[in-house]
């Protein structure tokens, strides 16, 4: 029996002791990434007198990975080996697992050198210490390319004043609040076309869709769109969330200074107000707050007539089987900006350096961007018109059947891409950003820091997940006003005050820098 | 004494097999539920990877504050709590009522097909039912709304933003799913039951009902009391599919829906918060450890034969 229990107690410590030494072990594991695909690179690389860096590099796509993935693979080895005598393998990845994989990865110690992080809070990564401070190796490896676009461009993101990821740098900048309405149904009604709708306005225009067309609800406001961080009041009002989330407090102009909360506000409480009419006069799709329909499919089955988005040049070009126009409610403005989508480098990585080096390569080579972006010219597309940047499938292939078509753009400037439909000139899209960039809020370019008050930011955003799809698709008719004062005081104790409190403090700070 | 030595030597050999037999489960148990119970130490650090978890500084009981700061606490605690005891009630009535009433039926064929009917919903995921329960109770095409309600002129149910029938709901979605596996369970148990007694309350002149009062209920005793005590040790966790997917998380029925382990998904998805994770985790399973324990030792005191440890 001794023995017995000695034996499982033997095992138990073998166990344990395995286990507590993979943690340690992954972040040092010794890069043996295969890179099998890259070989004939690897080749040429020899004669180079120093060792070529080995990148691995996440590769989201959306279905599923791209057939010719390493054909492309091979195709950047022959530009970086030379280049920058950096070797990429890319990792693969559907975005959704994006979601739940990165921190699994970096928490069992896999080695991953760049990390895609899209649609995430990268605060999150910074503040559980997964991810790596980048200002050292910017300042060793970026070339003047990447400090001028950093200086031009919001593309840094950084967490407490460090740089903790770098995004492409957009096509365009800012956005305009409104609404995105069928052209048809908006000519239909005759309305004057102008640069700013008032909401008056919009009801007006609606009311005229809704007696044309009986069938249709002009608005389309669903509550799968609305989150915690992002109000449909926004959509319409304009103004800026400092913090990124609603929940820290929000700037109504953009030379204000001072943060309120923006669920106090009378502006707020006249959006909610005109959601409900809307709603009560049948301007609103009826199961708005619980429906999982997409803005898009309710337009193109001519159930909805418009939806609130804030507008872009490029918004305009799809085809429903008719074409759309926007409505704008508000000027063009660029507040804090928080990049959707960033490149970080993870704590497993086994080479920073080298992978900052890859990104400000790519920063600087459209030809290489490109090549990820849409694959190989002759092979996987043609140039049609090559001032605009557009392209069509190559020979024999459209979406259906491309070995390499990813509309997933992470890749360096995206203001030189090529696309497949020209949705806008670039052009167009540079006088787009300067509007947006002439009418900067005083948070531009601010970073709030979370850690302190997060407990508060969570508490605050359980009561907005249980209130504010309800109220901000109008869905309770005229009992709105209490459900309102409940979701306000709420707050209160959940703590709003203490968060817009420490977000104004950091914002004072950062102005009188 | 040689003699007890020998015989102990015999009863080795014959255990010996048996135990290599245990050793892949033992092993199992320990890799898959007790290694891993050192990571509750993550729900008291501050977890920073750069650090690994040992090295996290302590963050004391900052990781529990965000279950009771949102004022939610009670709410989600009663919830998971009442909700429990009705399913626990009903879970013990309603399958053994069936149970019974299945073993009554004497053509195989029949037999088969009821029990495949009842046992179909089990098998259904979350999802399918939530999308099931939208083709009802949905305000503009629901079958309720559009087919019942409008054929009697009344005026339309928003059951998605009105919390009043959720209970209901809630309560008649989760048996009508789960009956079938209950049944099953209890019927094996009913099935087991020696006819020798029930033709010996045959002759004896008893009647059907008697039968099952004094003959069934008392052998299914065990079965229950195990189930009961089970079911009691999960009093603090909820099914997530019926809480989260079946009223589409909306959030004007939180009232009536909202339960521990759907607040902490949607407080947690968001944020990748390990510690705050673990800190839920371990609040349920140390409430659910002391529930098992209360409950042992009362079913120790009413009959000790019946008791689990």
């Amino acid at each position: 029996m001794k023995r017995k229990v000695l034996a499982l107690i033997m095992v138990a410590v073998m166990l344990m002791a395995s286990f507590a030494g993979c943690s340690n072990k992954g972040g040092e594991t010794e890069n043996t990434g295969t890179g099998s695909a890259g070989t004939d690179s690897q080749a040429e690389a020899t004669s180079a007198p120093e060792k070529t860096e080995h990148l691995i590099i996440t590769y989201l796509y959306m279905a599923a990975a791209p057939a010719d993935l390493l054909k492309v693979q091979d195709a950047v080895n022959a530009i970086t080996v030379p280049a920058i005598n950096v070797e990429v393998e890319f990792k693969p990845l559907g975005i959704g697992d994006s979601f739940t994989n990165y921190s699994l990865w970096i928490s069992s110690g896999e080695t991953v050198d760049l990390m895609m992080l899209a649609f995430q809070d990268i605060k999150n990564y910074v503040n559980s210490g997964q991810i790596e401070e980048l200002d050292a190796y910017i300042s060793e490896e970026a070339t003047p390319t990447l400090y001028s676009l950093m200086q031009e461009f919001p593309i840094a993101t950084r967490v407490a004043d460090k740089i903790y990821g770098l995004s492409p740098v957009g096509v365009n900048y800012g956005d305009k609040p409104g609404i995105i309405i069928r052209k048809d149904y908006f000519e239909e009604t005759g309305y004057e076309v102008k640069d700013i709708y008032a909401m008056d306005e919009l009801t007006t225009v609606f009311a005229a869709i809704k007696e044309k067309h009986p069938e249709c609800y002009p608005l389309s406001a669903l509550g799968s769109a609305i989150t915690a961080g992002n109000s449909q009041f926004g959509m319409y009002y304009g103004g800026n969330a400092p913090g990124g989330n609603i929940n820290a407090g929000y700037l109504m102009e953009a030379d204000s200074t001072t943060i309120v909360n923006l669920f106090e506000t009378e502006e707020y409480k006249n959006f909610l107000n005109q959601m409900a009419q809307w709603y009560q006069a049948g301007y609103i799709v009826p199961d708005a707050a619980t429906t999982d329909t997409s803005n898009n499919e309710l337009l193109q089955t001519g159930k909805v007539a418009a939806y609130a988005m804030s507008q872009k040049p490029e918004q305009f070009a799809s085809d429903y089987g008719f074409k759309v126009t926007g409505m704008a409610t508000g000027a063009g403005r660029i507040g804090a900006f928080y990049g959707a989508t960033n490149w970080m480098v993870p704590i497993t990585s086994s080479n920073p350096a080298a992978a900052i080096k890859f990104m400000d390569y790519l920063y600087s080579d459209s030809n290489l961007s490109n090549l990820i972006l849409n694959g190989i010219e002759g092979t996987h597309y043609k140039v049609v018109d090559p001032d605009n940047n557009v392209i069509a499938f190559a020979d024999g292939l459209d979406a259906t059947n491309s070995p390499y078509y990813n509309l997933l753009g992470f890749w360096g400037d995206r203001r030189n891409e090529y696309t497949f439909s020209a949705s806008a000139t670039r052009q167009q899209h540079d006088a787009f950003t300067q509007e947006c960039m002439n009418n900067k809020f005083k948070s531009y370019g601010f970073n709030f820091n979370s850690a302190d008050v997060s407990n508060q930011i969570l508490a605050c955003q359980t009561v907005l997940d249980q209130y504010q799809k309800a109220l901000e698709t109008g869905s309770l008719g005229d009992k709105w006003e209490k459900t309102y004062n409940d979701m306000v005081s709420q707050l209160k104790n959940a703590g709003i005050d203490q968060v817009i409190a420490e977000c104004q403090r950091q914002f004072d700070e950062f102005l009188a820098q | 004494m040689d003699t007890a030595k020998k015989r102990k030597k015999i009863r080795w050999k014959k255990a010996l097999p048996i135990y290599l037999l245990l050793l892949p489960g033992t092993i199992y148990m320990l890799i898959n539920n007790y290694l891993p119970m050192f990571g509750i130490i993550i729900a008291f650090k501050n977890i920073n990877f750069k650090k690994g978890i040992f090295g996290s500084d302590w963050a004391g009981f900052d990781n529990f504050k965000f279950l009771f700061s949102s004022g939610n606490a009670w709410l989600m605690t009663r919830n998971t709590i009442l909700y429990n005891l009705v399913f626990i009630i009903l879970g013990i009535v309603i399958p053994i009522t069936v149970a019974i009433l299945m073993n009554e039926i004497r053509s195989k064929i029949a037999n088969r097909i009821y029990q495949t009917l009842i046992l179909l919903p089990f098998l259904m995921s979350w999802v399918v039912i939530s999308y099931l329960g939208y083709a009802f109770l949905s305000l503009e095409t629901g079958y309720i709304n559009d087919s019942i309600l409008k054929a009697f002129g009344k005026p339309p149910i928003d059951f998605y933003q009105d919390k009043t029938w959720w209970p209901l709901i809630i309560i008649f979605v989760h048996q009508w799913k789960g009956i079938g596996f209950g049944m099953v369970i209890y019927l094996a148990s009913v099935v087991g039951i020696s006819q020798d007694y029930f033709e010996a309350a045959k002759i004896d002149g008893a009647t059907k009902w008697q039968q099952i009062k004094s003959i069934t209920l008392p052998c299914l005793k065990p079965t229950i009391i195990t189930l009961f005590i089970l079911n009691l040790g999960r009093m603090f966790y909820s099914d997530f599919g019926l809480f989260y997917q079946l009223p589409r998380n909306s959030g004007m029925l939180y009232g009536a829906t909202q339960t521990i382990d759907t607040f902490v998904y949607n407080a947690l998805m968001v944020q990748n918060n390990y510690g705050m994770s673990s800190a839920a985790s371990v609040y349920q399973s140390i409430v659910g450890f002391i529930l098992v324990v209360l409950a042992n030792e009362t079913i120790k005191r009413i009959s000790r034969e019946d008791a689990m440890f």
